[in-house]
């Protein structure tokens, strides 16, 4: 892939009038070239495993195979694959259970349309991006979790603190590897390893968390 | 003898009577076995006793015989006086002879015999050889043979004597044995025959009832004895008679008083249990429960979480005559324990106040306090009776807090539901309205006007789509039973339609309304309602059919059908909202919608699911209806 071409988008909504709203959103932004639409979770995964896109925008509430359910099996198909979650609900049982589930973002559909493409434009370029006012939801219900597991810092070596900061700044893992001055497999090895001594099930969590913490 | 025999038993009698015959009849037998070996002998004696005066004149004979030698003669007499010899000794005589030496008899043989053997024998031996010598014995032998005859006559008059006395003596003997048999038999006669007939006049008496009557049980006899046993028999009878009579009494008694309790405890289950729970209820059952045990009851108190203040949810206002039984006590000795409990009234000397606890499950609700008038006797059964009632009320309290409970169930579901709706269509509407603007603004920044233009026309599409989904989402909300059946809610619903242009709708309801709990009637009711919106809208018909029906595995079918345009003609039925709505709501009953052409011409929707009951119930229809205190 050049790397002036578009990035490519997946929507999968079971909803035709919004896919069509936001393919006329996505539509303005030239960087962005929607390659397919789907109106189910099982429709979703075929396209995504056709297509391989760059970012797949996923609603939630879907009838059959549910959001959550797709968002396992495209991260299952490919982990690399940057899932970011499209939906009304802003429940923390939604929020905490897809970036557990590996989500690289949890935008809202009542978002203003101008931050929602630029939103969906970081997430692209491998940010993790989180509507407004979700990112403390996020952050109280790891608190509590996190009262409960102790989890200290203390237990991450130099390295991978710095990596955790960059993770805080919602950085990709290509962009860690080149401030630090390591290869990008490196990163992913220390990302593991934080995630595993910090018991995260996702980078979002650890970001997040550190965000909380004030470690960044 | 009768004054002896009568202190005699039956049997005593008998056996004196028995003995008495059998004495008789042996000494009777006795005496002539005695006298038949007497009198044998005695008529031997008397034939040779007779033969001695024979032979004293054949010795006379022979002595006056001249014509005789002398020496013949002599022969003669020896013979004679030989034979007289062996007479005299024979056996007979002296078998006869008693032995007493003084009796006459013998001491007129003993001179029969000293006479022959010293005088005469000597004597005619002597002159037997002479001549003449008849003439000189004979006047002696005159002598002798007069003796002889005394002998024999009184031989004779002995054997006479003996006769006489056995005569006597069988006569005597024969006497007695009538004499007894009689006596027996009259005895007998009279004493069985008049005790028997007392005793079965008195066992008839008794088979009537009548156990005062009592049988004579004077005299020693076993039926004296016998009339006794009957007696005592008669009065434990009696007795008994009178304990059972005592003991049905009671027994009435005490089945008249739980008939009252089951009275009372049916009257108050059904104005517990025949509709929701009001207060109103509670003061019938108080009213009820006052009536039946006399016991005035003014209040039900509820008991607040810190068991501190109960709080009274219903008052028995009929009652005014009595002290208010909340004044005379406080709440926490009302509410203090969750058993029956029994205190002193403070304000009512000789008072008390019960107070009933109401629980259920094992869940206390609260009390029912009971006024205990001063000298009341609170029975057992009253105390079981009240606490039967406090069971009751108790259990309509944890019915009502149920049929709240799932209410609040049921408000959860519709309002998730809700969500949904709103969710699927207006928020999907409006983000899509967000996007335009968005769009328009851009493209007005741009200066590209004629896309802008573009842009503003899909906005008020979008505007009006919205709109009448908000109006469709508005009447869906807006559907509630309102106190109303799911068949009154369908004839509502086929009347609104009518009036807005589905003149030929028809609603066949086989359903008797209690199958489906309140949540499964309004998705039923909105899933026809939507189906019939469809008709309305894309169907170009006035005429519909609804039909509700339970097949025979018990799943539920609900047939809309229409005449109409049918399914393809109409556009693509499987994406538009209201469908998917429908298949959503379906889906909730865990039942399937189809949707197909009907063969006929025209559209038909079709619901089926298992409902929830397996039985109807009352509960859930309350729970949609009911309105609580």
């Amino acid at each position: 892939m050049i790397s002036t071409a578009r990035s490519t988008v997946v929507i999968i909504d079971d909803h035709p009038l919004f896919r069509k709203g936001v393919r006329q959103l996505l539509d303005l932004e030239p960087l962005l070239e929607v390659v397919a639409e789907a109106s189910s979770g099982e429709e979703g995964v075929r396209e995504v495993t056709r297509r391989r896109p760059d970012l797949v925008l996923l609603d939630l509430n879907m009838k059959g195979m549910g959001g959550l359910k797709t968002l396992e099996a495209i991260k299952a198909l490919d982990p690399e694959t940057r899932v970011v979650v499209l939906t009304v609900s802003d429940t923390a049982d939604d929020l905490i259970g897809t970036i557990r589930a590996g989500a690289d973002g949890y935008l809202l559909k009542d978002m203003e349309p101008e931050e929602l493409l630029a939103r969906i434009k970081e997430a692209v370029f491998g940010q993790t991006v989180i509507s407004e006012g979700l990112a403390g939801r996020l952050a109280q219900a790891l608190r509590a979790e996190a009262a409960a597991k102790n989890r200290s810092v203390h237990e991450l070596t130099e390295r991978e603190r710095e990596i955790l900061r960059g993770l805080a700044e919602g950085k990709s893992n290509k962009l860690i590897a080149r401030d630090c001055a390591i290869t990008e497999g490196t990163v992913k090895v220390h990302v593991k390893n934080l995630l595993r001594k910090l018991s995260f099930r996702s980078r979002v969590e650890a970001a997040v968390w550190a965000v909380e913490n004030r470690i960044a | 003898m009768i004054r002896i025999l009568s202190h005699q038993t039956v049997l005593g009698r008998l056996g004196i009577s028995m003995t008495i015959l059998a004495v008789a009849a042996t000494v009777s037998f006795v005496s002539l076995v005695l006298f038949a070996e007497s009198s044998t002998g005695k008529a031997s004696a008397i034939n040779v006793a007779g033969s001695l005066r024979m032979q004293s004149y054949a010795i006379a004979l022979a002595l006056a015989d001249n014509h005789l030698s002398e020496a013949d003669r002599r022969r003669a007499v020896g013979s004679a006086v030989e034979e007289f010899d062996r007479r005299l000794s024979h056996s007979s005589i002296a078998s006869t002879l008693p032995a007493n030496a003084r009796d006459p008899l013998r001491m007129l043989f003993t001179r029969v015999n000293a006479d022959w053997k010293r005088s005469l024998r000597p004597l005619v031996l002597a002159v037997a050889g002479r001549p003449g010598a008849s003439s000189e014995a004979l006047p002696r032998i005159r002598i002798f043979v007069g003796e002889v005859d005394e002998f024999v006559a009184h031989l004779d008059e002995t054997l006479e004597r003996q006769i006489a006395t056995l005569k006597t003596i069988q006569g005597v003997s024969l006497f007695l044995m009538l004499i007894t048999i009689f006596v027996a038999i009259f005895m007998l006669h009279e004493q069985l025959d008049a005790t028997l007939a007392n005793l079965l006049r008195f066992a008839r008496e008794v088979r009537k009832g009548d156990f005062s009557v009592r049988a004579p049980s004077d005299g020693g006899d076993e039926f004296a004895e016998l009339s006794e046993a009957f007696n005592f028999m008669a009065e434990d009878l009696s007795r008994m008679y009178a304990t059972l009579e005592a003991q049905v009494a009671q027994q009435t008694a005490e089945l008249e008083r739980s008939n009252r309790a089951l009275s009372l405890l049916y009257a108050s289950a059904r104005q517990l249990s025949s509709g929701p729970l009001t207060a109103d209820r509670l003061e019938q059952v108080m009213r009820l429960v006052e009536a039946e045990t006399g016991l005035p009851t003014q209040v039900i108190c509820a008991v607040n979480p810190h068991r501190v203040r109960g709080v009274p949810i219903a008052v028995n206002a009929a009652d005014r005559q009595h002290p208010d039984v909340c004044a005379a006590d406080d709440c926490a000795a009302c509410q203090a324990t969750e058993g029956t409990r029994q205190r002193p009234d403070p304000s009512r000397p000789g008072g008390e106040i019960l107070s009933v606890p109401l629980v259920d499950g094992g869940r206390y609700f609260g009390t029912m306090p009971v006024l205990v008038p001063p000298g009341e006797d609170l029975q057992p059964w009253k105390v079981a009776l009240l606490e039967a009632v406090g069971r009751q009320i108790a259990a309509a309290l944890a019915g009502m807090e149920r049929n709240q409970q799932e209410r609040r169930v049921a408000l959860l579901e519709e309002r998730t539901v809700i969500a949904r709706e709103l969710h699927d269509s207006l928020a999907q509407s409006l983000s899509y309205l967000k996007i335009q603007v968005a769009r328009l603004k851009r493209l007005l920044d741009g200066k590209a006007p004629e896309q802008a233009r573009g842009v503003v026309d899909e906005l008020r599409s979008g505007l009006n789509n919205a709109y009448r989904q908000l109006r469709e989402l508005l009447t869906t909300f807006r559907l509630r039973f309102d106190g109303k059946g799911l068949d009154q809610a369908l004839r509502d619903a086929a009347e609104e339609f009518r009036s807005r242009g589905l003149s030929g709708i028809e609603v066949r309801n086989s359903l008797a309304g209690i199958e489906l709990s309140a949540n499964e009637q309004l998705h039923v009711l909105q899933i026809i309602r939507e189906a019939l919106s469809n008709v309305e809208h894309h169907a170009q018909t006035p005429h519909a059919w609804v039909t509700l029906t339970r097949n025979a595995a018990g799943r539920m079918v609900i047939s809309i059908e229409d005449d109409g345009v049918g399914v393809r003609q109409s556009g693509p039925v499987h994406h538009h909202y209201g469908t998917s709505i429908m298949r959503d709501r379906a889906e909730t009953l865990g039942g399937t919608l189809r949707i197909a052409a009907r063969p006929e011409g025209g559209t038909c929707v079709e619901l089926s699911f298992q409902p929830k009951m397996e039985l109807g119930g009352s509960g859930d229809a309350a729970a949609a209806t009911g309105t609580a205190i």
